[in-house]
């Protein structure tokens, strides 16, 4: 079980998402932009310009080079752009979870929790 | 005597008597919980439970967006197009969580189970003009320190004299001090911000306050309790595997058995056919 180093000190939610969902989720003042000079920002808004290298870069950030990162939200049509990146990564910590957007409404299907359900009952 | 002395020893033989079925019982029940199909049973039941939980976590969830969505689309529809759009252009760059995670691993029947809750932001009273203790209260510090030393580089005679103006410089100081920084999102989009953006905020807050932590504990208790599945189903097949193993080796010693019981039968077969013709010969 992860170590009490691992999670002392992830105290924000980080948001991977359209500009609609990033926006109601900062209005609840989760957002977050660390001091200078780095001013790392805890979000990063997905419009239809942004490549999947950049959402797999945002990823790979918030999940294994910041530490202080608790839960990483993400909306589901995004998690499908990096699917094998989400479905691969199995640490505790951030835990990552897959929210609907506006024009994509969340699909059991494709929730890598779900997903995990019928592996175990072997489906 | 000997009449209480027999009736002294019945009871003693009869408790006697009784404990060792009572600790039978005890054994059976502690080996029927710790066979490992009863455990993964027990697993899968608590699986079962965490399941229906994510699931009507996330249909609330799903609500919860909804509403936001249509809150954020009345609001953007309301403002005057191209003076207002809630959204990116608009966060501020410099702006400072004010709903933080809190993480705690407690014990859950074996299991250690990280749990996420949130941490409210300080609301002041309506009315009130105080800032967060936080900010409000670095900024009192610095500015009560910096009245001290300008105090002692005015007039630094007495130690006596200089208690009585500090007094007064900290009461002119709690009336003139500076406001902490709202760090409500709400004010990046201006003073009046529209009825649905706030409707909105609201829905936000509920389900990052209420849903979203709670969603990613039962998450991780899924995962623990799948991991706990998975190894209890290998023991379990190991188990079988060597069931199947010893069963192998008592077989062959079973036919080696059969096949010398036959030999013996046909021996004594062959003896008794033997005998008459001995007893003939005779």
């Amino acid at each position: 079980m992860a170590s009490q180093a691992d999670y002392k000190d992830r105290q924000f939610l980080a948001v991977i998402g359209d500009e609609d969902s990033v926006t109601g989720l900062l209005l609840a003042g989760i957002g977050h932009v660390t001091a200078p000079p780095d001013n790392q920002k805890n979000f990063l808004v997905v419009d239809s310009k942004t490549d999947n290298a950049a959402i797999e870069a945002a990823f790979e950030r918030f999940t294994t080079e910041r530490k202080d990162i608790g839960i990483v939200l993400i909306n589901q049509h995004i998690a499908d752009r990096i699917r094998y990146r989400i479905d691969t990564y199995t640490q505790a910590f951030p835990t990552v979870l897959e929210i609907p957007s506006k024009d994509h409404p969340y699909d059991p299907e494709k929730d890598s929790v779900l997903r995990r359900v019928r592996r175990l009952f072997g489906e | 005597m000997s009449s209480t002395t027999a009736a002294t020893t019945t009871p003693n033989t009869t408790t006697e008597l009784a404990t060792p079925a009572t600790t039978q019982t005890t054994q059976e029940t502690t080996t029927t919980q710790t066979s490992p199909d009863d455990k993964i049973d027990t697993l899968l039941a608590r699986y079962l439970v965490l399941l229906d939980e994510y699931t009507t976590l996330r249909t609330t969830l799903n609500n919860l967006q909804k509403t936001l969505f249509q809150n954020l689309a009345r609001a953007n529809f309301q403002a005057e197009r191209g003076v207002a759009y809630y959204a990116k252009d608009y966060y501020d760059e410099r702006m400072q969580a004010s709903r933080k995670l809190n993480v705690l691993v407690s014990e859950k029947d074996g299991l250690s189970i990280p749990e996420f809750t949130l941490n409210k932001p300080f609301q002041p009273p309506a009315g009130d003009d105080k800032a967060s203790p936080e900010r409000g209260g670095e900024i009192e510090k610095q500015t009560a320190e910096g009245a001290k030393t300008k105090i002692q580089d005015s007039d630094g005679v007495n130690d006596t004299e200089t208690k009585e103006p500090e007094n007064v410089t900290d009461e002119k100081d709690k009336k003139t001090k500076k406001k902490a920084p709202n760090t409500d999102p709400l004010r990046w989009f201006g003073i009046l911000t529209p009825l649905a953006l706030r409707q909105a905020q609201g829905v936000a807050v509920t389900a990052v306050e209420d849903i979203i932590p709670r969603l990613a504990s039962v998450s991780l208790e899924m995962a623990e309790v799948e991991l706990e599945v998975r190894r209890a189903r290998k023991k379990r097949a190991k188990a079988e595997k060597e069931e199947e193993k010893k069963k192998k080796r008592l077989q062959p010693q079973d036919e080696d058995r059969q096949e010398l019981a036959e030999k013996i039968g046909g021996l004594d077969v062959n003896d008794e056919d033997r005998e008459p013709a001995v007893g003939v010969g005779a």
